[in-house]
């Protein structure tokens, strides 16, 4: 489904055992040991965060949040919104959605973290392809071809940093 | 001056299994995409995407066309609806557009 989503990697929360390669593993906290697999340190709220460990914080409502995020947040942390909740969301309130989505990526390049635009599917109907990705960042006033390009680069320094058993 | 002709473009989208395959239920779809659309960009916008409902033969999915210029409002409506649905081949020809659906095994979106 990747695949024809024009999706290279996936991020999935870790089902307990490898699934196959080109995903990555969202945890709620920093293996004790190494692993086979690459992860990415996931947190939910921003009163949890360890500026040691966590990989991305996902946010919900950026107005609330702003304040806070340049007190607590290290430089190079990933900013995750998710596209499913505004699924359900009506048209003024998704108009804001776009909204928050524009300010929340101005905020990250200004302030050095990561803008992180993902589907927040609970099943493969409910991925999101890679074009329609492009369109919502359009829509924002994002070039998708910067998004993707930074994205990519800050998963290569995330890789990087990971050690591997069996790489 | 130059005459160009408005390009249009197809969509194969997937959509639930729960959701019945029939004209009506194909209907009742691209019924939820227009009025989603008008949602979010208003009538004028949806109406001018013109949007239109071509049958596909494939289960689970329809074929829908739209003007090239409001692509990203449509791509983004479908991104944006609820129940979900997934856009999986974009094309320029409705020859094409079936062409690359059949490449793809119908077990690998289902």
């Amino acid at each position: 489904m990747a695949q024809i989503s024009e999706i290279d990697v996936v991020g999935i929360d870790y089902p307990g055992k490898i699934l196959m390669d080109n995903f990555v593993y969202r945890l709620n906290r920093k293996p004790a040991e190494s692993t086979s697999y690459p992860y990415l340190v996931v947190c939910r709220r921003i009163e949890d965060i360890s500026n040691s460990t966590t990989d991305i914080l996902m946010v919900e409502d950026f107005r609330r949040i702003e304040a806070d995020l340049k007190k607590r947040v290290k430089k190079k942390l990933g900013l995750e919104v998710t596209v499913f909740p505004a699924r359900k969301q009506d048209g003024p309130d998704t108009g804001k959605w776009f909204n928050q989505i524009r300010n929340l990526y101005k905020f990250c390049k200004l302030n050095d973290y990561q803008f992180i635009l993902s589907s927040g599917a609970n099943s493969a109907l409910e991925m999101v392809s890679g074009r329609s990705f492009e369109s919502i960042l359009k829509i924002c006033d994002i070039k998708p071809e910067n998004y993707w390009k930074d994205l990519t680069e800050w998963l290569e320094a995330k890789y990087q940093r990971m050690v591997f058993v069996n790489a | 001056m130059l005459k160009r002709r408005s390009k249009r473009r197809y969509l194969a989208i997937l959509y639930g299994v729960g959701l019945q395959h029939s004209s009506r239920g194909e209907l009742s779809i691209l019924h939820s995409i227009t009025k989603r659309n008008s949602e979010l960009f208003g009538h004028i916008t949806t109406e001018l995407s013109s949007v239109r409902l071509i049958r596909s033969q494939q289960e689970n999915m329809i074929i829908i066309s739209c003007w090239l210029k409001y692509i990203d409002n449509i791509l983004s409506t479908i991104a944006l609806i609820d129940p979900p649905l997934v856009t999986i081949v974009i094309s320029g020809t409705l020859k094409s557009l079936r062409k690359h659906l059949q490449t793809i095994s119908h077990n690998t979106y289902l």
